[in-house]
């Protein structure tokens, strides 16, 4: 086989579900001049050859379980086996095995037993991939239960805000996949019944049924992506901290790997490590969606000049406190201006924090009031003498008073101090400066 | 305890099973099915691995040593009990075809054998 050394990669397109499709894909290549060198789960590696129809078979092989060897004696065996009958091993992609032959052979196929055949692929991709899904889906409902109703906090950064969004599709899609695998799992075992050929050689339908599984849940993770980019640009402590360990927990699995592959270990070893790998990966993916998001989502830094800012009023004037004041600012697709502004302890008056909402329409700052006194606080009765003082749309409290909420148009403000909220100068001071 | 429903074996698995009575290794055992048949039953190579490793865990055959790169085989007591069984049925099911396509009777049949 003449070869020039010339190499590319290439994303594979088609799931390890239509492994014959791949045959057909591979045939196509060789006769544009590209022979399959070795391959991953994720890409193949093509080889300058000259143009020529070749003969491919990918075989579904499952390497038997764990006994300490790099590799097994089955594996070995069975590679003999199929280079006994004709077909030369080019290289393994987890249960995938590929083979090419000359076109002037006609090697025997390796499988010449169609319901055998289907009980290996049955138990080595189909049924894994089933399981995956009906595990997708446990852990999906479960994150779905937990993030509905959205609280206050989940509107406060893209990525959480996304997911209001993500998860409810991200399950369908689960949902609508574990159906469509299990009807084109059944429409197999029917062939297999009829003594048909189960496995389809339609690259076109293939492609499809790639994009259909991959491409979805691909998309919807750029899109999140995207929500933790925003984040991350925007000084999101709790996504950052999220992003460095997700770092530190892919730099753990490349580490793990080449260590593996150096020390020569089995590759089950490998697996391990992997799993390991994905296990870190998938813990501190989940701690953005709760607690590091909600704790330390906060940043402390210069307020942006637009942003009002209460400074003076019957509490005294602060001007030239300024610099001791800590501003925590968030902003989201949804909430695009808040910050948290604590003043010095001991002020006179008493004030210890307020709270700056603006989101992007009344009806999500309305959404959002709601949520906030979801927590603990509820409206001032309409006879409350509160309600004709406040030229605002909605006014509620929380513990002993000291925490107001006001709502006006898409701006809310929760202040948190012993103070008399029916003072006209407070009242004058904060509908001036917010409202 | 209960007992294994009774089933046929497959062509190819019945092949294995009359190989096995004496040790041998996969490439030779997929040889041996190609001469004693004369070609007519073909077992690729994945099937026959996959078979054996079925077989081995129904206790039909058993690893009777293991090379580098090769094991070989060889039939266990189970295995050849249904291997037995399923050749009695196969004589039976000649037999009873025999009587209504040659027109010979049962028991002339049942002497010949």
């Amino acid at each position: 086989m003449k070869q020039t050394g010339k190499l590319k990669r290439i994303v594979w397109s088609i799931l390890e579900l239509d492994y014959k499709a791949m045959e057909v894909y591979l045939e196509d290549m060789a006769l544009r001049g590209w022979m399959l060198k070795e391959t991953n789960l994720f890409y193949a590696t093509f080889e300058k050859i000259t143009p020529r129809k070749m003969h491919f078979t990918v075989d579904v092989f499952e390497i038997p379980k764990y006994r300490g060897e790099k590799d097994p004696v089955e594996a070995k065996e069975y590679r003999d086996l199929c280079e006994a009958a004709g077909w030369h091993f080019i290289d393994g992609k987890g249960y995938l095995h590929f083979f090419y032959s000359e076109a002037e052979k006609r090697p025997k196929p390796i499988q010449t037993d169609l319901e055998t055949e289907a009980r290996i692929v049955s138990t080595s991709i189909w049924n894994r991939r089933l399981l995956a899904t009906i595990f997708g889906i446990f852990i999906l409902t479960s994150l779905l239960w937990s993030h509905f109703p959205i609280g206050p906090e989940d509107l406060m950064n893209n990525s959480n805000t996304l997911q209001t969004v993500i998860l409810p599709l991200f399950w369908f899609y689960l949902i609508t996949s574990l159906v469509y695998l299990s009807i084109v799992r059944y429409q197999i075992q029917k062939k297999v019944e009829r003594q048909e050929i189960f496995a389809s050689r339609n690259l076109k339908k293939a492609r499809k049924r790639a994009w259909f599984l991959v491409g979805i849940p691909l998309f919807l993770a750029v899109f999140y992506a995207a929500g933790m980019l925003g984040d991350t640009i925007g000084g999101n402590q709790g996504v950052i901290t999220a992003l460095t360990l997700a770092l530190i927990g892919s730099v753990t699995i490349f580490v793990a790997n080449q260590r593996v592959q150096k020390k020569h270990l089995v590759k089950n070893d490998n697996m391990v490590f992997q799993v390991m790998g994905i296990s870190f990966l998938l813990l501190i993916f989940l701690m953005p969606l709760s607690l590091v998001i909600a704790e330390i989502g906060r940043v402390q830094r210069p307020l942006p000049d637009e942003y009002p800012l209460l400074t003076g009023g019957p509490w005294g004037d602060f001007e030239e406190e300024q610099e001791e004041f800590r501003y925590y600012t968030r902003s989201s697709i949804l909430v695009p201006e808040h910050y948290e502004l604590h003043y010095p302890v001991d002020q006179p008056a008493g004030i210890f924090r307020y709270s700056y909402y603006r989101a992007i329409s009344p009806e999500v700052a309305e959404y959002l009031y709601d949520r906030l006194l979801d927590e603990g606080g509820q409206d001032f009765r309409e006879d409350h003498p509160l309600y004709s003082l406040w030229d605002v749309k909605r006014i509620g409290f929380s513990g002993s008073r000291n925490h107001v909420f006001i709502l006006q148009d898409d701006k809310i403000l929760v202040i948190l101090g012993n103070l008399d909220f029916t003072d006209e100068d407070l009242i004058n001071e904060v509908e001036n400066t917010f409202f | 305890m209960k007992k294994e429903p009774k089933r046929n074996l497959t062509e190819p698995m019945y092949y294995i099973l009359l190989i096995l009575n004496s040790p041998n290794h996969g490439y030779g055992i997929m040889q041996k099915v190609n001469e004693i048949t004369e070609g007519r039953v073909e077992i690729g190579a994945g099937t026959l691995y996959s078979l054996l490793s079925k077989s081995t865990g129904e206790r039909l055959i058993k690893i009777e040593s293991v090379g580098e790169r090769k094991k070989t085989y060889v039939i266990t007591d189970k295995g050849r009990e249904v291997l037995n069984e399923e050749h009695q049925r196969l004589r039976d099911l000649v037999r009873d075809g025999d009587q209504f396509l040659k027109g010979g009777s049962k028991d002339e049949t049942n002497r010949e054998t």
